[in-house]
């Protein structure tokens, strides 16, 4: 075991793992993240608290994965490279470890243009897949980044994103294969609505024997509105909803359900997928979903392990 | 190169408020868009400080602040002696360099910014960061670090779609252009080599170049 964590031990065992996503509040309130994590604790082995995402200012992932700990749940902390540098990112690992966190999800972050402090300065002094290697380097070396020695354990299992829909679509999978070689334990993927892209992504992966290397968690996101559908596919850069997709949620009767219904055919076809080890579900603004859906979806009770 | 445009005026007379007496002195500046209008400029200046009840004992026009400081303050030295501050018109190496040489006040009547034209593709200047560790040999002959809106060494991020950057449509994705290069010339494999974290101590601005 790299980290003991209890997401760690799902995926070594071999059963299909199940994280959730826990976006923090705009403000000071524990209750916020507290009640997202009472809603999804018996439905996740690991839930993502996510790291001021679309560059919007909230609580920070640290301290929303405290909470969580607190509560018997094993955090996700995600990482942007987005607002810190080298030293900042490598003091929040080692108290984040202190504070018994083991799960790190390292990643670029949107960019800080669109979020609610667009005049700030980005740092990016160091990129994702160089995140990954330094917390490698922390780990397996006990060394930061610039050699010297730390005192200490630092128990990580180590994450990184990956997107297999933004452009080109041949290179994703070269740049999962650097991020595998720099040190990424386990994958989430951006969210799949394209399933037949999403499919020949993955039989490239196994081609070059990725899918042994690390665990390949597919992201997946419920549709809670026609205007959500619409949004996604015109949107948001980096995610693709196929137009079929969209006409279906526009001729339900009950766009809740359907957008349900459509996440709930996706992860059985994830399912059949070779080497896709669990699912990443990213419900925005619509945590309350995610029981039924793990439970619908027949992958309960979680295991312990 | 280094554009200035005027600061707001209220913004100016804000800097005056406490001088009696201010002379103005504008360079000639070093590129054809500076270079225009600076006579009107100077005396819509004078004319509008006045207005205001700010005594302006002379104005100048001179050229090359940032590299003849020195020569020019001491052409203009009659001139300064009853005035208590100099209200600079010039980009912020003209008003550093003027500082310099001189004990008297200086205000700076101008806001100083990169030349965007110059950015444009085909124009080269700022097209390369001065980080001190090239390596467009790994991209393509394309720099990852001006280039990308994250300075992003190993990309391109998820971001980008149909080619272009995720902060605009109407920006090129570096990373896509370092990937449609390296693919056109058969040069695939060398993006799949990780590079390091860089040293940034190389790419320190002029607080470190000037000992
Ligand atoms: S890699 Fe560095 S030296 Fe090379 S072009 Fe880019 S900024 Fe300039
Ligand atoms: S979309 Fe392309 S240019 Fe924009 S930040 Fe990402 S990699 Fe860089």
């Amino acid at each position: 075991m790299k980290s003991g964590s209890n997401l760690e031990k799902v995926l070594e065992s071999g059963q299909f793992a199940v994280t959730a996503e826990c976006g923090p509040p705009k403000g000071t309130s524990a209750r916020v993240i507290q009640r997202k994590g009472e809603l999804l604790k018996d439905y996740c082995d690991a839930m993502n608290v996510t790291d001021n995402q679309t560059a919007i200012v909230r609580m920070s992932s640290l301290s929303g994965c405290i909470l969580l700990i607190q509560m018997g749940i094993d955090p996700v902390m995600q990482m942007v490279v987005r607002d810190r540098n080298r030293i900042a990112i490598q003091s929040d690992i080692l108290g984040a470890v202190a504070l018994g966190i083991r799960n790190v999800l390292c990643l670029s972050g949107d960019h800080q243009r669109f979020g609610n402090h667009p005049t700030a300065k980005g740092v990016y002094d160091i990129d994702s897949i160089q995140l990954i290697q330094t917390l490698k380097t922390m780990r397996d070396e006990k060394r930061f980044l610039c050699g010297e020695n730390i005192s200490g354990e630092v128990p990580l299992f180590i994450g990184a994103a990956a997107n297999p829909f933004a452009d080109p679509f041949e290179f994703r999978v070269i740049r999962l294969a650097k991020k595998v070689a720099a040190g990424a334990d386990f994958i989430q993927t951006q969210c799949v609505f394209d399933i037949g892209k999403f499919g020949r992504y993955m039989s490239m992966v196994r081609d070059k024997g990725l899918h042994e290397k690390v665990h390949i968690l597919a992201g997946v996101t419920p549709l809670k509105s026609v205007g959500m559908a619409r949004y996604m596919r015109d949107n948001v850069s980096g995610i693709s909803v196929p137009d079929e997709i969209v006409a279906r949620m526009e001729d339900a009767k009950d766009a809740k359900e359907e957008g349900m219904n459509i996440c709930l055919e996706i992860i059985d076809q994830i399912k059949e997928i070779e080497g896709v080890h669990g699912i990443h579900i990213m419900a925005v603004a619509w945590e309350d979903i995610v029981p039924t859906i793990v439970n619908k979806a027949g992958l309960l009770p979680r295991p312990i392990v | 190169m280094i554009v200035f445009e005027q600061k707001p005026f209220e913004e100016i007379l804000g800097y005056l408020v406490h001088d009696e007496k201010v002379f103005i002195l504008r360079c000639k500046g070093c590129a054809k868009a500076n270079q225009a209008g600076g006579e009107a400029d100077v005396t819509e200046m004078k004319k509008k400080l006045e207005g205001r009840g700010i005594d302006i004992t002379g104005s100048t026009i001179r050229g090359l602040l940032c590299v003849k400081a020195k020569s020019i303050l001491s052409e203009l030295n009659k001139d300064l002696v009853n005035t208590s501050s100099i209200l600079v018109m010039a980009c912020g190496l003209g008003v550093q360099s003027l500082a310099e040489v001189t004990d008297k006040v200086v205000h700076p009547a101008c806001n100083s910014m990169p030349d965007r034209e110059s950015m444009e593709r085909g124009k080269r200047e700022h097209r390369c960061g001065t980080c001190g560790d090239c390596v467009l040999e790994f991209t393509g002959g394309i720099c990852p670090l001006t280039a990308c809106s994250k300075g992003l060494l190993n990309g391109p991020c998820g971001g980008t779609s149909n080619g272009k950057c995720e902060v605009s449509k109407e920006m090129d994705c570096g990373w896509m252009l370092i990937y449609d290069r390296m693919k056109k010339l058969d040069r695939l494999g060398v993006l799949k080599s990780f590079l390091e974290s860089k040293d940034y101590r190389k790419m320190q601005g002029p607080r470190r170049l000037i000992t």
